[in-house]
């Protein structure tokens, strides 16, 4: 069943290559390298949604049609002769020794990423409570499904896990769900060095020295949605700075959507600098329409979704059935700005080690404060088209930042930010500034090997005696991480029961009890197995 | 012009030192960050202590980093 599994996923992937290089070639013919490789990034990561979104909404998400459609799609592409002849990007070799230390770190990092792709099993927060479950339950069901839970935040768009669906359905276990975070660290980086190249500054320098920053090293494993989102937004700048047609410049933005609102924020960024870019290229208005089409289903589904079930598309935020939790207020929220901007002298100190979550702190490394920043200000001062990118940079942070609550926690809300230091050092740098770079570089990079977070999980285990096929109610009155419970290649069946009835419905014999429900106030009372588990009365 | 750009690194060190004492002026990045500005403005363009002072102000900051978080980092390099 495995190599079933790997033959599919290498022919989903194939096929995405393949179909991903004949859009770009037929849209961007003549883009450089770099910029290629970008473009056809971003269309493998809308086919991956796009397969994921259609087999599911079809019932058809499981290997087989997967495989297929993929098999078919491969097949299609070869009798219109739109086959790329060999892969349309190769790695160039080093030709300066500087060029190859630059080398080593990137080879570095991709294989202890991979490395942390094979060993880590998903162990962050808000991945555990409310993305990753709707991947296990779209697999397990074999296809979407929505509101299964209490915890109204798997109503949030969930383009991002259609990204991870589509690394764990062939294999039919969660093994390489962390790759999807490592698809848009790569994403990222590529756009900074296209951004990078667009506004002559030292790309290679810039790409590492963004990708090395410990906050981008812990999200492109923590299965969280914020680097995808931040990914999208630099593609986008990365796309308006090569002055790529409108249809897409704007069209990551729309995935972005789909992933985050936190993109639509940002976009206001974007939108500054593309006013100061000037002319985009021209495109074709039937390809145009395609890409604006693909792109908002993408980024629109989510919100539709929500307008149709619960009456509002921004559902839970906003709307007549929001929860007080989550409610938002947009002037009161500009008084987050107001506090993030006081607390950030200190938080940049980094006073806890590099996390996820960043509480209280960045996460953002060795080299934007000692360096960084001076050498941001240098840059700005003195070129204008740096100015020019920092003032959108800056615009599109302030919204993000005024725009989203939890101030002691948002910075991971636009964690592309950071790219415009690590572009700052790419502006003439002289040995001292690579010097730093690279060992700030170091430094990052061995303080997030083991990130910090990744052993909260165990607590919450069930021993190894508890039978794995076991089914599991799942009891909480607000959230739990559920997903630790569905077993890592999903074969535990767990009910989310909204009351007596349903669990006595449900036959299931034991419980998960993270805090008694309203309509089980006794669950902890029952008669314990162990931990938080117990045996339903 | 030509005073401009001091005149915006005196403005910004005035401003923190509403917010700390004196004394704690090179222990905060922010103050160090003004005094490099004033610095480097006085200096001549295109200079060798121009490269200095980004030197100077690096280290330093990197020392005043490393204070921080220097703790958090050693124990993560500690466990390998």
């Amino acid at each position: 069943m495995i190599i079933f599994g790997v033959v599919g996923l290498v022919l989903s992937a194939a096929f995405g290559a393949a179909a991903s290089s004949a859009l770009r070639r037929t849209i961007a013919p003549d883009a450089p390298l770099e910029l290629s490789f970008l473009i056809e990034l971003l269309f493998f990561t809308a086919l991956q949604m796009l397969l994921v979104l259609g087999t599911g909404l079809a019932g058809l998400l499981a290997p087989l049609p997967l495989t297929l459609i993929s098999a078919f799609g491969l097949g299609a592409l070869a009798f219109f002769r739109v086959l790329p002849p060999r892969p349309s990007w190769r790695l160039s070799r080093p030709d300066t020794p500087r060029g190859w230390v630059l080398a080593g770190l990137t080879a570095a990092l991709a294989v202890s990423l991979v490395v942390k792709v094979l060993v880590l099993s998903p162990y962050w927060g808000d991945a555990l409570y409310y993305h990753l479950p709707n991947v296990a339950e779209w697999v397990r069901h074999r296809r979407l499904v929505y509101g299964f839970m209490s915890d109204v935040r798997i109503w949030f768009p969930m383009g991002f896990e259609l990204v991870e669906t589509w690394w764990v359905v062939f294999l039919g276990r969660d093994t390489l769900i962390e790759a999807g975070g490592v698809q848009m660290l790569l994403l990222a980086a590529v756009s900074v060095r296209v951004l990078a190249r667009a506004h002559d500054l030292d790309a290679p320098l810039a790409g590492v020295v963004f990708a090395f920053t410990p906050a981008l090293i812990l999200h492109a494993t923590s299965c969280g949605n914020d680097l995808a989102s931040g990914a999208l937004v630099l593609a986008a700048y990365a796309l308006v700075s090569t002055r790529m047609p409108r249809a897409l410049q704007v069209f990551p933005l729309l995935l972005g959507a789909g992933i985050k609102p936190t993109a639509i924020f940002a976009a206001t960024g974007v939108l500054v600098y593309s006013l100061r870019t000037g002319a985009a290229g021209r495109l074709d208005r039937r390809l145009a329409a395609v890409l604006l089409s693909a792109g908002l289903v993408l980024g629109g589904f989510w919100y539709a979704r929500n307008a149709v079930l619960k009456g509002h598309p921004l559902y839970p935020v906003y709307g007549s059935q929001s929860v007080a939790g989550l409610r938002a207020d947009p002037l009161e929220n500009f008084d987050t700005l107001r506090r993030t901007l006081e607390e950030l002298p200190r938080r940049m100190l980094d006073r806890f080690p590099f996390s996820v979550h960043a509480p209280d702190a960045t996460s953002w490394g060795w080299f934007v404060l000692p360096w960084g920043v001076a050498l941001a200000l240098i840059a700005v001062r003195s070129d204008p088209r740096f100015r020019g990118l920092a003032v959108a940079f800056t615009v599109g942070w302030f919204t993000t930042i005024a725009l989203s609550p939890m101030n002691q926690l948002n910075l991971r809300f636009a964690v592309w930010f950071p790219a415009i230091f690590a572009l700052a050092a790419g502006r003439k740098p002289g040995r001292l500034v690579v010097a730093a770079a690279v060992a700030a570089s170091l430094l990052n990079f061995v303080a997030t090997l083991a990130p910090l977070e990744r052993t909260a999980r165990d607590r919450f285990l069930l021993p190894d005696t508890f039978p794995r096929g076991e089914p599991i109610a799942c009891l909480f009155s607000e959230d739990m991480p559920s997903y630790l419970y569905y077993n890592g290649d999903f074969s535990r069946r767990l009910v989310y029961p909204a009351s007596r009835e349903e669990l006595k419905a449900s036959g299931v014999r034991f419980a998960l009890v993270w805090d008694a429900p309203a309509w089980a106030p006794e669950a902890h009372q029952w008669k314990r197995v162990t931990g938080r588990l117990y045996e339903v009365p | 012009m030509k005073f401009l750009d001091p005149a915006a690194g005196l403005l910004v060190l005035a401003l923190r030192l509403l917010w700390i004492p004196v004394r704690a002026v090179p222990a905060d990045w922010i103050a160090v960050i003004a005094l490099f500005w004033i610095a480097r403005s006085l200096a001549r363009e295109d200079s060798k202590a121009r490269d200095w002072i980004l030197a100077g102000t690096g280290l330093w900051l990197t020392g005043i980093y490393a204070w921080s978080q220097g703790p958090s980092t050693w124990t993560a390099l500690a466990q390998f």
